[in-house]
C-alpha cells in the first residue's frame, strides 16, 4: 500500500464523523461540506466521542495549552477537517496544519476563514515535512499516523522538526484493546470468516475506519512498546495512556444494552487499560 | 462451451432483523435482532446485484423469495453462486440444502458474499459457516466475555484503589 493510495482514499472520504464515513450526513440531517454549519455539527460529534477528554476547553485535560500559547509555534500532523488545530488557533499558538489529503487542507483553509482565524494549512507528506530542523515548539498528530504504512518514518520526521526540549502528543489506536481483539480479530476475523481471506494489517485496516463500508487502505494499531521503542532515541520518559472513549459502542456491541447499563465507574478500569486509543506525550531530549 | 451460472439472492433472515432495527425496539428480543444485524452488516440487494454483475457478466440473478424458476435453473447449472447479504449466510441452510439436493453432481456451488468475498462452498466451509451462525446466534462467546467482565472488574477496581487511581 503506498502513500498515493492512503492520500486518494482520504480524499475522497475524509473524516466528517458523519452517519457514513466519508459522508456529510449525521442524525438530525444533512449538511453542505465547507459551510460553518457543517464545521459546527462535525465538531459537536467529534468532542462528542471524547467527553472524558474535555475540561474547560475541548482537550484540555491532554493538550498543555497553557504552555503554548501566543507566540507558540505549534505543528499538527494530519489536521483532517481542522477541529483541534482551530482549538490552537483560539488559543494563540502560531498554527502550523499539514495533511496528505488535499481535501483536508482545503476544508481546514476554509474553516479558519470562516471562523477569522490565522494559521498555515499546507499539503504536505508526514513522511517528508518540509521545515527545517527544530521548528516547532509542540507537534501532535490525532489518529492519523497509524494510517502512514511507514509509522517510523512519520514519527522520525516529527521528532526532526520538534524544537530540542518540545513537546509531543500524538493519538494511536491500541492493539491490545476490546476493540480490536473482540470487534476484529474475534468478530470480523474468525466469526465472520475474514481470517481466511486477509492477513492481520487487511484485517484491521478493513475493520477499523470505515469498516460499515469497505475498509480504509491501512491501519495498523500499535502496542506501547512498539511506540515507546521508535522514540526512545529522542524521548526518555514517554507517557502512555489508554484513552477509553470507544468503551461505551465496544460494550454496546459485545452485549445489546451492556455499555448503556453500566455505571462509568465499572466501566473505567477497563477504559484505562484496554481502550481503543494511546496517548502519548513527553519532550524531545 | 460457456458455462451456466446462476446467482441466488435470499432475505428470509434479514426480514424480521431489518423490521426491529427500523422499529427501533427496545424489547429484549428487537435489541437481541438489531446487536445481530449490525454486527452482520448485510448489504441489500442493489449492491449483491451489483456485486454478482461485475463478477459473473450476464449471469442471471434471481431473488428465491420472488423467483420460483430459481429450482429450475439451479438444476441445469454449472455454477450456483450462492448470494451471502452478510459474511457467513444467515438464513441460508434451508436454501444451500435445496441447492445440494437439486443440482447435478458436477455443478459448483459458490459464495459470494457481501464482504466482497468469492470461494467455493464443500462440505467443510458449510460446516465451518454453520457452527459461526450458531456461535454468533447464541453469543456464546459474548456471555462468556460479560461473565468474565462482571468477574474481574471488583479486581481492576481494587487494583486501582490500591495505586491511588480513581
Amino acid at each position: 500500500m503506498s502513500n498515493g493510495d492512503v492520500q486518494q482514499w482520504w480524499a475522497e472520504n475524509p473524516m466528517t464523523y458523519g452517519a457514513t464515513h466519508g459522508q456529510t450526513r449525521f442524525e438530525d440531517g444533512s449538511y453542505e461540506l465547507g459551510t460553518q454549519d457543517f464545521f459546527e455539527r462535525l465538531d459537536r460529534k467529534f468532542y462528542s466521542w471524547n467527553l472524558p477528554l474535555h475540561g474547560e476547553r475541548p482537550f484540555d485535560r491532554l493538550f498543555p495549552y497553557n504552555r503554548y500559547g501566543a507566540g507558540s509555534q505549534v505543528l499538527e500532523i494530519g489536521c483532517g477537517l481542522g477541529t483541534m488545530a482551530m482549538n490552537w488557533a483560539r488559543n494563540g499558538a502560531a498554527v502550523t496544519a499539514v495533511d496528505l489529503n488535499p481535501t483536508s487542507v482545503e476544508q481546514t483553509r476554509q474553516r479558519f476563514g470562516l471562523f477569522g482565524l490565522k494559521g498555515n494549512v499546507r499539503l504536505m507528506d508526514g513522511n517528508r515535512l518540509g521545515f527545517p530542523d527544530d521548528s516547532f515548539d509542540y507537534a501532535y498528530s490525532w489518529g492519523v499516523l497509524h494510517h502512514s504504512p511507514n509509522l517510523q518514518q512519520s514519527l522520525t520526521e516529527m521528532m526532526r522538526v520538534l524544537k530540542p526540549g518540545g513537546e509531543f502528543g500524538l493519538m494511536l489506536y491500541n492493539r491490545r484493546s476490546i476493540l480490536y481483539w473482540y470487534l476484529i480479530k474475534y468478530l470480523e476475523g474468525f466469526l465472520h470468516y475474514e481470517n481466511r481471506f486477509l492477513g492481520p494489517l487487511a484485517l484491521a485496516s478493513r475493520y477499523s475506519d470505515g469498516d460499515r463500508e469497505e475498509g480504509n487502505p491501512h491501519t495498523w494499531p500499535v502496542s506501547k512498546d512498539e511506540v515507546r521503542g521508535i522514540l526512545a532515541p529522542y524521548c526518555r520518559n514517554v507517557d502512555v495512556r489508554v484513552l477509553g472513549t470507544d468503551l461505551d459502542s465496544s460494550l454496546t456491541m459485545l452485549l445489546p444494552g451492556l455499555g448503556l447499563v453500566l455505571p462509568s465507574w465499572a466501566k473505567k478500569p477497563w477504559a484505562r487499560r484496554l481502550g481503543w486509543s494511546l496517548w502519548l506525550s513527553g519532550r524531545k531530549s | 462451451m460457456r458455462q451456466k451460472i446462476i446467482g441466488l439472492y435470499s432475505t428470509a433472515s434479514w426480514g424480521a432483523m431489518q423490521e426491529a432495527s427500523r422499529k427501533k425496539s427496545r424489547s429484549p428480543l428487537g435489541m437481541y435482532r438489531r446487536a445481530v444485524q449490525y454486527k452482520a452488516n448485510p448489504r441489500d440487494e442493489a449492491y449483491m446485484k451489483s456485486l454478482f454483475d461485475s463478477q459473473y457478466p450476464g449471469a442471471p440473478f434471481v431473488n428465491v423469495q420472488q423467483d420460483n424458476s430459481w429450482r429450475a435453473l439451479a438444476g441445469s447449472a454449472d455454477a450456483i453462486v450462492l448470494l451471502y447479504p452478510d459474511s457467513i449466510g444467515f438464513g441460508f441452510s434451508r436454501l444451500e440444502k435445496e441447492v445440494w439436493r437439486l443440482k447435478t453432481g458436477w455443478a459448483e456451488v459458490r459464495v459470494l458474499n457481501g464482504r466482497r468475498r468469492d470461494f467455493l462452498l464443500n462440505r467443510t466451509t458449510l460446516r465451518a459457516l454453520r457452527a459461526r451462525r450458531w456461535i454468533e446466534q447464541l453469543m456464546l462467546a459474548e456471555f462468556l466475555m460479560t461473565a468474565i467482565f462482571v468477574c474481574v472488574t471488583p479486581l481492576l477496581l481494587m487494583a486501582d484503589f490500591l495505586r491511588g487511581r480513581r
